[in-house]
């Protein structure tokens, strides 16, 4: 290889490894800057990646959508399901299918499950990251707060009522915005914590 | 250091001529100094390596703790910082044409681990979610141009584990074993092709010990989860090393110092003595017929298939070398792949003592083939085929614990005996 060749590969090679990132970085900008924003309800539970670090993962209501039980969908498709708020202000999905719906927002799923008339997906997001020492904390507080909204509620009671996520979604495309635990956003009641 | 050095025991001669120093002198000289080079080599390579490799993985725990307390914007900063260092590494190594193949390692692995990093806190800070294998993906795919711009052995080690980690992290209903294979086909080139200047001797052996047992484990992670599909891939492939090496040896007139080393038909040999050994059981027979067809898993039969290909041609040309332990190690293969469909309840006992007498002659073939090119290491290989036979027979039969401690006893002693007797007449 010459040394002109050499060198206009490796600049090459090297304006790839910013564009990669850099594409992320604008799309992810654009969509927490000019998207519309949904709260979707969540349940968090804070787990590890060896790469990114700690975070809260996140279980939601929405994942499981109720479908036509006739309906099939295979396992491991990719669709998209319409976004559709609900009189208590939280987003909801509504069954899924192939491209993007001609109005409103939607969001890209991929099909995990499907239990006559339930569907199972996973959502382009699913994890809040936090500092190593304050996902285990945030997770603390959401059971302690959880356990205060609901006194009277048995031990294996559905949990999700005192947090969720404000998410962005511009063009298909979703951006996880805020983890709130009790109306407060996750960061700031730590903080608040004595 | 090593310029230096050549140039001393260049001119050795000449001062001997001269009656500076005498024949001992020179000879006490040249051994001293080769040694020095040896070890330096070594060391000129490995220290700026592990350093670049420690200094990434560093950063990409700096990145994991998640400094979510740092604005948006500064942390992006961060996100590139490590790339950017590597990529300025990367030129001023590529800039000065006489710089060690260490220090060019050492810049392209900071350089592909700075791209890991940034992209693993860019995920981070968008709250991206899990997608491991997209991720890894990236990251190899990122890595490969470096390893042909910066001739760098050790980015193609990471280039190969990524692909491995990606093999493993996929879903199941996504795994394309033909894609694994295309992923490592797309280092053949730096291999095969490119001088081997490029890699250096010990390094192009420390490469492939490496890359061999991850491209085994990728391809085996990428298929369908049935039993015998992974034990027939690990035979075949395992006779196809093994031959590769037997080529090679046979081209060159000896296995030492051969591209191949010493672990790369290790692994071969381990990969045809575990499946002939696993075979060896009757419950493997009863048990694990196939549910997954052709029609089902059309990718990872294909990559059987061409390995079965391989392994006819390595058959022939043992044929043609009469290398018998290469013919029979081929066996396992075989028989297992005109088994593969069948419901094999009925004939299990059969089978499994067909694979009885093929393992045993494999590993007698291996001890004789060991003290005829005069290596214990293949001795050691063979007898401990036999041993592990030995043992698997005495555990899953219902003899009476007496008749299998004498019988321990006596194997063992022969073993002992032989050994002794081996040592007297092949080299370590």
């Amino acid at each position: 290889m010459t040394a002109r060749w050499m060198w206009g590969a490796l600049a090459l090679v090297f304006a790839l490894h910013w564009t990669v990132p850099a594409a992320l970085i604008q799309r992810g900008t654009a969509t927490l800057e000019r998207g519309t924003q949904y709260r979707f309800r969540t349940a968090p539970v804070d787990p590890v990646d060896p790469f990114r670090g700690r975070y809260v993962a996140l279980d939601f209501d929405a994942a499981r959508i109720a479908v036509n039980a006739q309906a099939e969908y295979a396992e491991g498709e990719t669709l998209y399901a319409a976004i559709t708020v609900g009189d208590d202000g939280f987003a909801h999905l509504l069954p899924p299918q192939h491209g993007l719906p001609k109005t409103g927002d939607a969001l890209k799923v991929t099909v995990l499950w499907n239990n006559e008339g339930e569907l199972g997906v996973a959502l382009p997001f699913d994890r809040y990251y936090l500092d190593e020492a304050l996902a285990p904390e945030a997770e603390q507080i959401y059971r302690e707060r959880n356990r205060r909204v609901n006194p009277d509620e048995a031990d294996d009671a559905d949990p999700r009522r005192p947090a969720y996520v404000t998410v962005r979604v511009l063009d298909g495309y979703a951006v996880l915005e805020q983890l709130y635990i009790d109306g407060m956003p996750v960061r700031a009641l730590i903080d608040s914590q004595p | 250091m090593a310029s230096k050095t050549d140039w001393l025991i260049g001119e050795l001669p000449a001062l001997e001529r001269a009656g500076v120093i005498d024949a001992q002198t020179a000879q006490r000289l040249r051994a001293h100094y080769s040694a020095v080079a040896s070890a330096s080599g070594w060391a000129r390579w490995l220290f700026p390596v592990l350093g670049a490799l420690l200094i990434g993985l560093g950063i990409v725990l700096l990145v994991a703790h998640n400094w979510d307390q740092l604005s948006r914007p500064l942390r992006l900063l961060f996100a590139f910082a490590p790339m950017t260092l590597g990529q300025l590494a990367c030129i001023a190594v590529l800039r000065r044409p006489a710089v060690s193949s260490g220090t060019r390692d050492a810049a392209a692995l900071l350089t592909a681990l700075g791209f890991a990093a940034a992209l693993a806190l860019v995920g981070q800070i968008f709250h991206f979610p899990g997608d491991l294998d997209a991720y890894l993906l990236s990251c190899a795919l990122a890595a490969l141009p470096l390893v042909y711009l910066m001739r760098s052995a050790a980015v193609a080690v990471l280039y190969a584990a990524a692909l491995l980690g990606w093999s493993a992290a996929v879903a199941s209903l996504q795994r394309h074993p033909l894609a694994v294979v295309g992923g490592y086909a797309l280092l053949l080139p730096f291999l095969l092709l490119m001088p081997a200047a490029w890699r250096g001797p010990w390094r192009g052996g420390l490469m492939l010990s490496a890359l061999v047992p991850m491209f085994f484990a990728a391809v085996m992670l990428s298929f369908p989860s049935v039993p015998r599909l992974g034990v027939l891939w690990a035979t075949a492939f395992g006779v196809v090393l093994v031959w590769l090496q037997r080529r090679e040896s046979a081209t060159a007139g000896t296995g030492a110092g051969s591209g191949f080393g010493i672990a790369v038909p290790a692994w071969g040999y381990a990969g045809v003595a575990i499946a002939s050994l696993i075979g060896t059981v009757p419950e493997i027979w009863h048990g694990w017929f196939w549910d997954l067809g052709p029609v089902d898993a059309v990718e990872a039969w294909i990559v059987v298939a061409a390995m079965l290909a391989a392994v006819f041609a390595a058959a022939w040309w043992a044929l043609r070398h009469r290398d018998i332990l290469l013919l029979t190690m081929c066996v396992p293969a075989w028989v297992m792949a005109v088994v593969a469909l069948m419901d094999t309840r009925d004939i299990a006992v059969g089978l499994a003592l067909g694979f009885n007498v093929l393992t045993l002659a494999i590993g007698l073939l291996t001890v004789r083939d060991g003290v005829a090119a005069r290596r214990l290491d293949r001795v050691n290989a063979g007898m401990l085929l036999l041993l592990a036979l030995v043992a698997l027979r005495f555990f899953d039969n219902d003899w009476s614990f007496t008749v299998r401690g004498v019988a321990f006893v006596m194997v063992g002693s022969g073993f002992l005996l032989a050994h002794a007797w081996l040592r007297r007449r092949v080299r370590t």
